[in-house]
């Protein structure tokens, strides 16, 4: 049971920081604007989005432990979901709008699901790759 | 350095659920009526953004707590209810334009469940942390 909530605290926070990165990142490139009048990084801007990135990372803690690469794997899929939620019923995160807006979305959740699996597979202590057999040899 | 940041990573989400929990105590004691029995205009709408919003905050008051992680237990309880004092102090000097803007009773209550946000997280941080 701790194990557990252990990963769950490790994932959510993970996801948490994962968000305020890419938002950071997103308002250097100028597309976190939530409105035309809103400064980016305003406290009331970044606090529900970063608390959207520590939920929807809430689910990766069934994969903290695994290999690296499993873990990296489960982000990216995982990433999806807020990115199909986001582009269907429209998220306070990113509003892109435009040609272009379905990519701007899943980049940067995609971008969320990179730095959430990375950050993921540390804290849980993913263990590394054993070395193949040329290398043992 | 990987401990350091699973500490952070404990701290964060104990004090980001004790910050839900307590806020959710918060709206149900403004949606009973009880505030406004109270004289205190501080009842809150249940809106995701504002939930969120405590949520994180929550949670980055909890890394205050990072320096007594490994603290035994009743020290760590008494160092979390110590610690909701500052969110408090916070509240009533900076967020309020008086101290007895929304009521006369208000800081005592924000201090209240400040004290019991801080009970809380050190609760979570307890049950996460390896004994």
């Amino acid at each position: 049971m701790r194990a557990f909530l252990q990963r769950v605290a490790l994932a959510s926070s993970s996801g948490a920081l994962a968000c305020y990165g890419v938002l950071v990142l997103a308002s250097l490139l100028g597309r976190a604007e939530v409105g035309p009048q809103q400064a980016p990084l305003l406290a009331g801007n970044v606090l529900p989005r970063v608390a959207e990135g520590a939920l929807w990372g809430i689910p990766l803690a069934v994969f903290l432990g695994r290999a690296w690469s499993q873990v990296m794997l489960a982000a990216l899929v995982l990433s999806l979901a807020p990115a199909l939620r986001t582009w269907l019923v429209g998220g306070p995160w990113p509003a892109a709008s435009g040609p272009w807006a379905p990519a701007w979305i899943l980049g940067a959740w995609a971008l969320w699901g990179g730095v959430l699996g990375m950050l993921g597979a540390w804290l849980g202590g993913a263990p590394k790759a054993r070395p193949g057999r040329g290398k043992r040899r | 350095m990987r401990e350091l940041a699973r500490r952070l990573a404990f701290l964060f989400f104990a004090g980001a659920l004790a910050g839900a929990l307590t806020s959710l105590g918060w709206w149900l004691l403004g949606a009973a009526g009880v505030m406004a029995q109270w004289g205190i205009a501080l009842a809150p709408e249940l809106t995701p953004a504002w939930l969120e919003s405590h949520l994180v905050t929550g949670g980055l008051w909890g890394l205050l707590l990072l320096p007594f992680f490994s603290d035994a237990a009743n020290r760590l309880l008494g160092l979390g209810a110590g610690v909701g004092v500052l969110p408090t102090c916070h509240v009533v000097m900076v967020q309020w334009t008086s101290p007895t803007e929304p009521g006369a009773l208000a800081p005592v209550l924000v201090l209240t469940f400040c004290v019991v946000w801080g009970l809380a997280t050190a609760g979570l941080v307890l049950a996460l942390r390896e004994t």
